[in-house]
C-alpha cells in the first residue's frame, strides 16, 4: 500500500477528569473516502479539532503525506491543505457567496485594492466544477443551508485542500440534497481528494465510503472495507458486546401515571410524542443529536412553546406550561444540558442557586429568611454530599460533579417530583457519574420520577426501567430496559431499523 | 461580588490589592478621602457646615436616581431616558402648581406618574425584545418631545413652600437615606432582589429557574420610574423653579456614579452602598471644582474623565478576578 495522505499514530487527549480519545490509530489514502462512526461523545468532535488544528495539547503523532505534522493553527492546518466543514456552518451570512469562498485570500489589484471581477470570475468557476449554479454576488444568507454547505466545498476547493472534513454533513438536509452532496463526494474522489465523512447515517455511509472506521469512547475499534462490512457488524463495534457499568436493579415500578403527554409537536424540531412517566420511574429518552430529544424536554418544562399537545399530571389535565415558572407550580424540575450557561448562576454561591427556584415558585418567600435559607441548603448539601467548604461558596469553584449536584439540589428544594435531566453526566469523570447514578436510584426510590435524555447507551440502559427511542423529531420505540439490546437501540436510534 | 462581598470564600492569600478589588466600597471610600483633603487644602470654604449642606442636596438628586440606574444596569441594562423623564415630571408639575394641587396631591402623582413612565419602557424592551440601551434612547428623546411641547418651554416659578421644602436644608439627604435603606433592603432581603442579580448575571439560568424574566424587569424599570418622581420633587425644591430643559445629561452622572461605585456592565454585580458612594464622590468632586473656579468646559472633560477611569477599574477587576479564578 502506498503511503497514506494522513495518518494518526496513538493519538491520545485528556481533558480534566475525562478522557477524550485513547490511542486513536487512523490512516487515509490519497482519494478515498473514509467514513468515521461512533456513538456520541465517542471523540469524533474532539478527533476533528485536533486535525483541523483547534485543539492543541494531545499525544500521539500525525504524519501528513508521510511527514511529521504538528499544526497549533488552523490557518496552518488549511494551508498544508486540511480543510474541515463543520456541522455548524462558519460562513458570515452578510457577505457575498465569492466573498466567503475568498475571505482572507481576496484577490488583490496593485494597491491592496480588492479585485472583484477576478474574485467573482474565479468563484463562477469553482462553482461550475461542482455544478453549482449560483450568483457569485449573491448573499449567503439567501442560500439554503445545503448550497451553503457546498460554498464551504468551494472554498475548500480554491484551497486546494488535498483532504476535506466533513462533520455530519448531511444533518439538516433534505434528501434531495443528500442525494446532490452524495455526487459532490464522488466528484472529489474522482479528482484525488479525500474525504473523511463523519457520519450517524449508514445508508449515505455505506453508497459512499470505501472504508468504515469506529471509534468508541475515546478508543479506536477497528476499521472495516465497506464491501465487506455489514450493518449488524458495525452496530455491535459501535456499542460493544458488555455494557459494564455496575448500575443497581430497582424494584419494579408504580403504577400510578404522574405525567403523562399526548401528541407533543412543535414543527420542525418533534412531532406526536406520547408517553406516560410512572411514580418511581426513570424513563430513559435515547437518540442521536438532533433527534428533537432536548427540544421535547424544553417544551414540556415550558422553555420553547409547543405547536400542539396535552398534558395530564397526577391524573389532571393542564395545558403544556407556558413558561418555566408555570412548570415549576405544577412540580417540574428540569437540569439543562448545559450546566454552566443554563443550570447555574455560575455568579452566584451554592446557597443562591439552590434557592432560585423556590424563591420564584413561593410568593411566601418573598422576603428572604436567611436562617431558614441557610438551614435548608445545608440540608441538601450534607444529603446530596456537595463538597464544598460553606454554601457562600460561588458555583464556579466547584468541579463538574457537585455544580450538577447542585442543580438537582435547586429542584428538589422547589419540591419538583417529576424531573427532567438532559445529559445529567456530559463532562463530568467517572467517579462523579457514579454519584450521580447513586442519586438518582436514590431519588427514585423516594418516588421521585425521572426522565432521563442520554447519549450514552451503558447510561441509559443501566439506569432507565423504559427506553423511549427518538429519531428525527420521531418517537420510533419504546422498550423496557430488560428487553432492549444495545444494537437495537443504535439501530433504532440511527434509522437503520 | 455583589451583596456577599465581605463574606469571601476563596482562599485569604492576596494582601491589600485583593481587598481593594474585592470590596469595590472601599475603593470609593478611599478616593473620597483623598478628594476632600485635597479640596479642602485649596479651598478653605470646602470644610463648612453650609457648603456641606449645599453638596448634600446635588447628591441627593443624583443619588435617587443612580439607584434606579443601578437596578437597571444589575440587570444588564440601562436606562438613558431617566434625565427626560425627570423634566417631562416637572412639568407636570408646573401644571399642577398652576390648578394649586396641595402636595399631597401633587407628590404621589408625580411618584404614580414616574413609575408608569418607567413601566412603559420595561414594557418596550420586554415586549420590542430590543436592547435597553436603544428603547430608552427611543424615549429619551420622545419624553423629552413631550415635555418641551407640554410646557411650551414656559418657566414657573414662585413654588408655594410646601414643594420647596423637599429640597431644602437636610431634606434631599434624609430622602436619599431612606430610599438607599430600603433599597439596599429589597436587594438583599428579598426575592426581587435576588432575582435582578440573577437575571443580570445569566437570564437564560434565572429562566430556567422559573423565575418571571418579564415581570421582573418590568418591575425595575417601574422602580427606576418611581425614584426619578422622588428625585422629580427634590430637584424642584432644590432650584425652585420647573424648567422644561431640566434634568439634561442626568443618565451619564447616574451612569457615572453607579460605575464609580462598582456596577458592572457585564451585569449581576453592585450594591446600593456603592452606588451611593458613587454619587458622594462625584458631588464633592464636582462640588470642588466649582469651588476651585475650573471653567464648565474642564468640568465636563473631567467628569468624562474620571467615569473612564472607572470603567477601566471595573474591567481591571474583573480581568484580576478572572485570574484569581482560575489560579
Amino acid at each position: 500500500m502506498a503511503t497514506p495522505l494522513l495518518q494518526l499514530v496513538n493519538i491520545r487527549k485528556e481533558f480534566p477528569g475525562v478522557l477524550a480519545l485513547d490511542k486513536v490509530n487512523l490512516d487515509i489514502q490519497e482519494g478515498e473516502v473514509l467514513a468515521l462512526v461512533g456513538e456520541n461523545g465517542a471523540g469524533k468532535s474532539t478527533l476533528i479539532k485536533i486535525l483541523a488544528g483547534a485543539l492543541s495539547g494531545y499525544e500521539g503523532e500525525i504524519l501528513w503525506k508521510g511527514e511529521p505534522f504538528r499544526a497549533n493553527q488552523t490557518w496552518e492546518v488549511q494551508q498544508a491543505g486540511i480543510s474541515t466543514i463543520y456541522q455548524e456552518l462558519t460562513s458570515c451570512p452578510e457577505l457575498s457567496v465569492a466573498e466567503n469562498i475568498f475571505l482572507g485570500r481576496e484577490p488583490k489589484k496593485k494597491g491592496g485594492i480588492i479585485d472583484w471581477k477576478r474574485m467573482n470570475d474565479m468563484a463562477a468557476e469553482v462553482l461550475d466544477t461542482l455544478h453549482m449554479h449560483i450568483n457569485p454576488a449573491a448573499r449567503v444568507s439567501s442560500l439554503t443551508v445545503a448550497n451553503q454547505q457546498l460554498i464551504e466545498i468551494a472554498r475548500a476547493l480554491t484551497m486546494e485542500a488535498k483532504l476535506i472534513i466533513m462533520d455530519e454533513p448531511t444533518s439538516s438536509l433534505s434528501e434531495h440534497e443528500v442525494k446532490t452532496l452524495c455526487e459532490i463526494v464522488k466528484k472529489l474522489r474522482e479528482q484525488g481528494i479525500s474525504v473523511l465523512y463523519i457520519s450517524h447515517k449508514f445508508e449515505e455511509i455505506f453508497e459512499l465510503s470505501d472504508r468504515i472506521s469506529v471509534l468508541r469512547d475515546g478508543k479506536y475499534i477497528g476499521t472495516r472495507d465497506t464491501k465487506d462490512a455489514s450493518l449488524d457488524e458495525i452496530l455491535a463495534m459501535m456499542v460493544g458486546r458488555s455494557v459494564d457499568m455496575h448500575f443497581v436493579a430497582r424494584s419494579t415500578k408504580k403504577e400510578e401515571v404522574v405525567l403523562k403527554v399526548d401528541n407533543l409537536t412543535s414543527k420542525g424540531f418533534f412531532e406526536d410524542i406520547s408517553f406516560e412517566l410512572h411514580r418511581g420511574e426513570i424513563l430513559g429518552i435515547s437518540g442521536l443529536v438532533g433527534a428533537g430529544r432536548t427540544e421535547m424536554a424544553r417544551g414540556i418544562f415550558g422553555v420553547d412553546r409547543v405547536d400542539s399537545g396535552s398534558m395530564v399530571i397526577y391524573g389532571e389535565e393542564r395545558r403544556i406550561p407556558m413558561s418555566p415558572g408555570e412548570a415549576l407550580k405544577l412540580g417540574i424540575g428540569f437540569l439543562p444540558e448545559d450546566r454552566k450557561e443554563q443550570g447555574l448562576v455560575l455568579m452566584m454561591s451554592i446557597g443562591e442557586n439552590v434557592s432560585l427556584p423556590s424563591l420564584a415558585k413561593n410568593k411566601k418567600n418573598f422576603v428572604i429568611s436567611f436562617g431558614k435559607e441557610k438551614e435548608d441548603v445545608e440540608d441538601y448539601i450534607q444529603r446530596l454530599s456537595i463538597k464544598t467548604p460553606s454554601l457562600n461558596q460561588l458555583a464556579q469553584n466547584l468541579s463538574g460533579g457537585n455544580q450538577q449536584k447542585v442543580v438537582i439540589a435547586k429542584w428538589l428544594a422547589s419540591k419538583s417530583k417529576i424531573l427532567i435531566f438532559d445529559e445529567p453526566t456530559r463532562g463530568i469523570d467517572i467517579g462523579a457519574k457514579a454519584e450521580i447514578y447513586d442519586l438518582m436510584n436514590e431519588l427514585v426510590a423516594q418516588d421521585y420520577s425521572i426522565i432521563m435524555i442520554s447519549s450514552e447507551l451503558p447510561e441509559v440502559m443501566g439506569m432507565s426501567d423504559r427506553i423511549m427511542i427518538m429519531h428525527e423529531g420521531k418517537q420510533v420505540a419504546l422498550l423496557d430496559r430488560d428487553a432492549a439490546s444495545p444494537e437495537e437501540i443504535m439501530g433504532y436510534a440511527t434509522g437503520a431499523m | 461580588m455583589k451583596n456577599s462581598g465581605t463574606k469571601n470564600v476563596r482562599k485569604e492569600t492576596g494582601g491589600l490589592l485583593d481587598t481593594l478589588i474585592r470590596i469595590p466600597e472601599i475603593t470609593i471610600v478611599l478616593f473620597i478621602v483623598i478628594v476632600s483633603v485635597f479640596i479642602g487644602i485649596q479651598s478653605e470654604s470646602f470644610f463648612t457646615t453650609d457648603n456641606f449642606v449645599n453638596i448634600s442636596k446635588q447628591i441627593a438628586v443624583n443619588g435617587i436616581l443612580s439607584i434606579g440606574m443601578m437596578l437597571v444596569i444589575i440587570a444588564k441594562g440601562v436606562d438613558l431616558s431617566i434625565g427626560s423623564v425627570l423634566a417631562l415630571l416637572c412639568a407636570v408639575t408646573g401644571t399642577l402648581v398652576e390648578q394649586n394641587a396641595p402636595i399631597w396631591v401633587a407628590f404621589p402623582a408625580i411618584l404614580a406618574l414616574g413609575a408608569f413612565f418607567g413601566l412603559l419602557n420595561g414594557i418596550l424592551v420586554v415586549k420590542l425584545k430590543v436592547a435597553p440601551i436603544i428603547v430608552t434612547l427611543g424615549t429619551m428623546n420622545i419624553y423629552r418631545g413631550i415635555a418641551q411641547v407640554y410646557s411650551g418651554g414656559k418657566w414657573t416659578s414662585n413654588l408655594p413652600d410646601t414643594y420647596i421644602m423637599w429640597g431644602q436644608g437636610l431634606m434631599p439627604i434624609c430622602l436619599l437615606i431612606i430610599v438607599a435603606i430600603l433599597f439596599a433592603v429589597i436587594m438583599k432581603y428579598t426575592s426581587f432582589g435576588r432575582h435582578v442579580y440573577a437575571i443580570g448575571s445569566n437570564e437564560e439560568s434565572a429562566r430556567l429557574a422559573g423565575i418571571r424574566v418579564d415581570r421582573t424587569k418590568k418591575i425595575i424599570f417601574t422602580c427606576s420610574g418611581l425614584l426619578i418622581g422622588f428625585a422629580t420633587m427634590v430637584f424642584i425644591g432644590r432650584t425652585g423653579v420647573i424648567q422644561p430643559s431640566a434634568g439634561t445629561g442626568y443618565e451619564m452622572d447616574a451612569i457615572g456614579a453607579a460605575v464609580l461605585g462598582g456596577v458592572s456592565f457585564a451585569g449581576g454585580k453592585g450594591t446600593v452602598l456603592g452606588t451611593v458612594l458613587g454619587a458622594v464622590l462625584m458631588g464633592l468632586i464636582m462640588n470642588g471644582m466649582t469651588l476651585l473656579k475650573i471653567s464648565a468646559n474642564y468640568q465636563g472633560m473631567i467628569t468624562g474623565l474620571i467615569i473612564v477611569l472607572a470603567l477601566l477599574l471595573d474591567t481591571f477587576r474583573n480581568v484580576y478576578q478572572g485570574r484569581r479564578a482560575r489560579a
